[in-house]
């Protein structure tokens, strides 16, 4: 090229070259970016399925020493209604005797103890726990009974006999009310 | 590139799979003629063109759901409802325009500068079975979407095959699934659209490698070009990256500003028991969906577009002059234009209603085409004085 022609040219035409090179790179790297970025978004759920995973649950129908189950997400989610004896019995359970040992403040909300919201899979091989109903069988702990493999959890959903190692999982929820919750 | 650089020592993975080895030789080192243009760089606008309908149409056939209600409303709910899915949707569906803008123009190319000629037949005729399978892709892609005109475009296509002697008839109910567009269909166009779609990526490598065994083609038309008048390929590096950022850029303005330019809207649903007024295919298939109404009859019909492809294919033995492109042979560049501009004319002619001129419009532009095949061609080889070709290829000082 005609201005490489002078030696301080040659070298200024050099690093001009080295900036396009960046620039290039640059520009490029930004576009392959943007379309990585799209087509992995799209791979998401959409807004669809989003605005269906959050919504609220009323708790006023449910009585007391009874539960509900509904689907959040695919999953089934459990809502228990506690009678004062089943708060202090998981209350009183000391430590020592958990398999998981997590106190009973950090499986329900403050102020809300007699309220148990788990995700009804049970954690060893993901079958579906019985007990929501009164008649239903609830195991040894007053709580849910896995129908597979005959693991236990107490009130609260904290495992009590295995083969499950670990308590029930908690999905995000939060009171908007005393009888209302939002979950997701 | 620094030589010293590239050409060390072969690695573990070099020695054992020489894949630097083969892009060396194969692409940047390749010779190519000096005088290659800015349409030389379609045939890689082909492949960024192939690969982005790949990947968008592997992302589309994550929620595509091949039913008769369910394909239109799936399409619809994807640009809606999925993140990016308007992008990727209409990536794919301008795609098939970008495509078929790139294949139209690199056939004129070959009919124009005669790369048909010099021990090419076979590359060309490959070229010309690569076009009528894009046409099918598209073809089926179309059909797939589902809805009123895509359905009356199954069944129109339906009674083309239908009226093919002796074993039509089975061939449609074939095609259908059925007597009918029904729930079988339209996993049959799915799956015809995904498999010729990937067949079209080998047809392309059989005509890479036929291109590459004859002497190279070059807007001269010298069949044997001196040596010292080829090039390293990697020398037309800024020229193919000029076109790409053309073609990107039209690309671009399509997908944002003209989504689904010239091609029929869908969303009304299938019914039955009525047709949409005017089926009118996308603007690709539009020349082909001209000849096909010129035939008057359906057999006519898939008569008349068979026949127009073998005589594109048979160009090699239809041109028999000496002098091979058109930059030589003012007659026959005249010729090649009018045809073009005969294309243009029979496809608008074809999205018409079947009223006032535009039957008749059709048919002279019918008519013509064939005439240039079968009698202009061969005819301009024996009348034409042709200009004397250069034995170097010309230096043009730009």
């Amino acid at each position: 090229m005609a201005e490489n022609g002078a030696t301080s040219g040659a070298h200024e035409g050099e690093e001009r070259r080295d900036f396009l090179k960046i620039l290039f790179g640059a520009t490029a790297a930004v576009g392959a970016g943007a379309i990585v970025w799209s087509f992995g978004a799209a791979l998401e759920p959409g807004e669809a399925a989003r605005d269906q995973s959050v919504f609220d649950v009323d708790l006023a129908p449910i009585e007391p020493n009874s539960g509900i189950s509904l689907r959040w997400r695919g999953k089934p989610v459990f809502i228990r209604h506690l009678t004062a004896e089943q708060v202090s019995a998981v209350e009183a359970t000391p430590m020592k005797d958990l398999l998981d040992p997590v106190p009973v403040k950090q499986r329900v909300r403050p102020g809300h103890h007699q309220y148990a919201v788990v995700i009804g899979i049970c954690p060893h091989r993901g079958c579906i726990p019985v007990g929501n109903k009164a008649s239903d069988p609830r195991g040894p702990y007053d709580g849910w009974l896995c129908p597979c493999h005959g693991a236990a959890f107490d009130a609260v959903g904290r495992v009590r006999r295995g083969p499950a190692r670990q308590n029930l999982a908690i999905p995000p929820y939060r009171f908007v009310s005393d009888t209302l919750i939002r979950l997701g | 590139m620094d030589k010293s650089e590239s050409e060390a020592a072969p690695g573990w993975l070099e020695t054992r799979l020489p894949l630097c080895a083969v892009w060396r030789t194969q692409w940047r080192d390749h010779l190519v003629p000096a005088n290659l243009t800015l349409v030389w760089s379609f045939g890689v606008l082909v492949a960024v063109a192939l690969g982005v309908l790949t990947l968008s149409g592997i992302w589309l056939g994550f929620a595509y759901v091949p039913t008769t209600q369910g394909a239109a409303l799936s399409i619809e709910r994807y640009t809606r409802a999925v993140n990016f899915g308007w992008l990727i949707r209409d990536l794919h569906r301008d795609g098939a325009t970008m495509l078929f803008g790139v294949v139209f123009i690199e056939l004129f190319r070959g009919i124009y500068y005669g790369s048909y000629r010099n021990r090419r037949e076979l590359a060309w005729i490959i070229e010309v079975v690569r076009f009528f399978a894009f046409l099918a892709v598209g073809f089926f892609g179309f059909a797939m979407t589902g809805g009123a005109v895509a359905d009356a475009a199954v069944t129109i296509m339906a009674a083309h095959i239908a009226a093919i002697p002796l074993f039509g008839s089975a061939l449609a109910h074939w095609f259908l699934g059925g007597f009918m567009v029904g729930s079988a269909t339209a996993p049959r166009l799915a799956m015809a659209h995904e498999t010729i779609g990937f067949l079209v990526l080998l047809i392309a490598l059989l005509g890479f490698m036929a291109s590459r065994a004859a002497p190279p083609a070059n807007p001269d038309g010298i069949a044997v070009p001196d040596p010292r008048d080829m090039v390293p390929q990697s020398a037309y590096a800024g020229k193919l990256f000029t076109a790409f950022m053309i073609f990107a850029l039209i690309f671009a303005v399509i997908v944002a500003f003209a989504p689904g330019l010239g091609q029929p809207a869908g969303m009304s649903l299938t019914s039955p028991m009525a047709m949409p007024v005017q089926p009118v295919p996308p603007w690709y298939l539009l020349g082909f969906h001209g000849l096909a109404r010129a035939g008057q009859s359906a057999g006519g019909g898939t008569l008349l577009t068979v026949a127009a492809l073998v005589l594109l294919g048979a160009l090699p033995w239809l041109d028999q002059g000496i002098v091979a492109s058109g930059r030589y042979r003012p007659l026959y560049a005249g010729f090649v234009i009018v045809l073009a501009i005969d294309w243009v004319v029979l496809s608008v002619a074809a999205a018409q209603p079947a009223t006032g001129i535009w039957p008749a419009v059709i048919d002279i532009a019918t008519i013509y085409v064939f005439v240039h095949f079968i009698v202009i061609t061969p005819l301009v080889t024996m009348l034409e004085r042709a200009h004397p070709v250069p034995a170097r290829i010309a230096r043009r000082t730009a």
